[in-house]
Formats: structure tokens, C-alpha cells, sequence
């Protein structure tokens, strides 16, 4: 009998636990959505007022009398009427470019994130360009 | 005789034993057939809502290409408009010159001009994204317009 259990105990023992069948792996996969970028868009830039002067060889002299009286330095960096013409041309491309890519923005976040958010103040803070210029324009409110 | 008879019995056993191990490995197949079945249905549930998904964002990517056209559109005709300003017939049959204007009436020019400066920069903040004011919705009079974007700052103004 001794000599019959002893193969048999050898045997199970090196084939360790294998006999007694292997559950197979399950591997499961979710799909984890990916993080929304939701960047603001910028906030509306306020302008800067600009005045226009006419100058003719009319009026000059009076132009420029009325601007040494006005304490401004009596020079005039101007166009010609044709030049205007291309100015404001040049100034409605650049218009309507930021209509179109603003446009195509809120296309692209109305078919990826469905909702346009407002930036927050913070967000709008760091993306004003006016906050550029605020030094000068403290001091010309000065 | 009784080895007949074991053998009979052994033969009925065996013979059960088959049986039971047929139907068993039948049911099994069944149970197996059964899941790929319902497996079957889950891929074809799973078919169909992504055509319905695919449809939809085929309809969003359609509507987002149609506004963007519109917005072209509306852009070159401002385009347009803005290139007949310039070259406008006066009422003496002569093209319109702003430089000739000038010259004759500069205090009237400079102040049309000046007018239009602010007209502009409101466009600019039109085209950030900067809501319309109540007078700008409203404006349904050539008074009362914005000249310089009169599709973007005034919608319910109609021109003749």
C-alpha cells in the first residue's frame, strides 16, 4: 500500500494544484469618457475711441493751430483718401475674420461640449488684452 | 448465465450513463446557443443606436457647415456693399470721391468719419461676441442704423 501512495503523493505534488482546474481570467473594459477641454472663449475687448482729423491744404494751418492750442503736438500721421478707402477695407477683413473663427469655435463646442459656457471673471481677467495697455490708460485718465 | 445478465446491466448502466451525458452536453449547447443568441440581439441594439448616433451627428455636422455658409454669405455681401460705398454715383452722374469731399466740406467729412470711428469699434465689440443693445435689435430706420455692420448690429433692419 506504502508503495502505491507514495507515486501517487509525488505525483500530486508536483503537479501542485493544476488538476484541480484554472478559472479563466475575466478582463473587463469601460470606457472612460475623456475630460472637456471647455475653454472659454475671450471676453469682448472694449475699444479705444480714436478722433479723426481732416486736413486739406485749405485748413491746415487752422488744424494745426488748433492743435498747439489744445497742448498736442502739432503732427498729423494720416492717409491719403485712397488709402482711407483701403484702411477701412483692411479693417472689415479683420472684422469678419474674427466673425468666422468665433463662429467656427462656437460650432466646435456646440458639437463637442452641446453647451457654450461663460468664461468667469478670473478666466477673463487673464485672457483681456486691455489689461495690457491699463498702465497708459491709468495714466492718460491721470 | 448471471455474466449475461452483468453484462446486460452493465450495458443498461453504460448505456444511461450515455444518455444522461447526451442530454446534459445538449442542454449545455442550448444554454450556449441561448447567450449567443442575446448576445446576437445586444450587438444589433448596439448597430442601431450608433446609426442613430452617426445620423445625428451627421445632422449637427450639416447644420454647423449651413450657419457657417450663411455667415460667409451675409460677410461678402457686407464685402460687396462696402466696395459700393466707395464707388457710388453721386447725384451729378460723377463717382463718389471722399478725398474731393474733403477738400470741399472738411469739418462735414471730418465729422462722418469721426461718426463712423465709433460705428467701427462697436462692430469689433459685435464681432467678439458682445450682445446687442435694445436701439441696436430695434433699429429699423437708415437713422438709426450702424452703417458700418448693419447685418451684424442691426437684424431687424431692412434695406432698400
Amino acid at each position: 500500500m506504502r508503495k502505491l501512495l507514495t507515486p501517487i503523493l509525488l505525483v500530486l505534488v508536483m503537479s501542485g494544484c493544476s488538476s484541480m482546474g484554472v478559472k479563466p481570467l475575466e478582463i473587463f473594459t469601460t470606457e472612460v469618457e475623456r475630460e472637456k477641454l471647455n475653454l472659454p472663449l475671450p471676453p469682448v475687448e472694449t475699444m479705444e475711441k480714436v478722433r479723426i482729423i481732416v486736413v486739406t491744404s485749405k485748413n491746415q494751418e487752422e488744424v494745426f493751430a488748433k492743435l498747439v492750442k489744445d497742448n498736442i503736438d502739432p503732427a498729423i500721421i494720416g492717409y491719403t483718401d485712397e488709402d482711407w478707402e483701403l484702411v477701412q477695407k483692411n479693417s472689415q477683413r479683420s472684422r469678419q475674420q474674427i466673425i468666422r473663427l468665433r463662429r467656427i469655435i462656437e460650432e466646435y463646442k456646440k458639437y463637442y461640449e452641446a453647451t457654450i459656457d461663460e468664461a468667469p471673471e478670473e478666466v477673463k481677467k487673464q485672457f483681456s488684452i486691455s489689461s495690457l495697455f491699463t498702465s497708459e490708460s491709468s495714466e492718460e485718465s491721470e | 448465465m448471471w455474466k449475461v445478465k452483468l453484462f446486460f446491466l452493465v450495458f443498461a448502466l453504460v448505456g444511461g450513463m450515455g444518455g444522461i451525458f447526451y442530454v446534459k452536453n445538449l442542454q449545455s449547447q442550448l444554454q450556449i446557443s441561448e447567450m449567443n443568441n442575446a448576445k446576437l440581439n445586444e450587438g444589433i441594439e448596439l448597430q442601431k443606436e450608433l446609426l442613430i448616433q452617426k445620423e445625428n451627428d451627421f445632422k449637427a455636422i450639416t447644420e454647423a457647415n449651413n450657419n457657417l455658409l450663411e455667415t460667409n454669405t451675409q460677410l461678402q455681401a457686407d464685402n460687396r456693399a462696402l466696395d459700393q460705398k466707395f464707388n457710388k454715383i453721386n447725384a451729378s452722374g460723377k463717382q463718389r470721391d471722399i478725398g474731393n469731399l474733403a477738400v470741399q466740406k472738411p469739418r462735414s467729412v471730418e465729422s462722418i468719419l469721426n461718426k463712423q470711428a465709433v460705428e467701427r469699434t462697436r462692430c469689433f465689440e459685435i464681432a467678439q461676441g458682445s450682445p446687442l443693445t435694445e436701439d441696436e435689435i430695434n433699429a429699423t430706420k437708415k437713422s438709426q442704423i450702424n452703417s458700418e455692420c448693419t447685418s451684424q448690429a442691426n437684424p431687424n433692419y431692412v434695406g432698400y
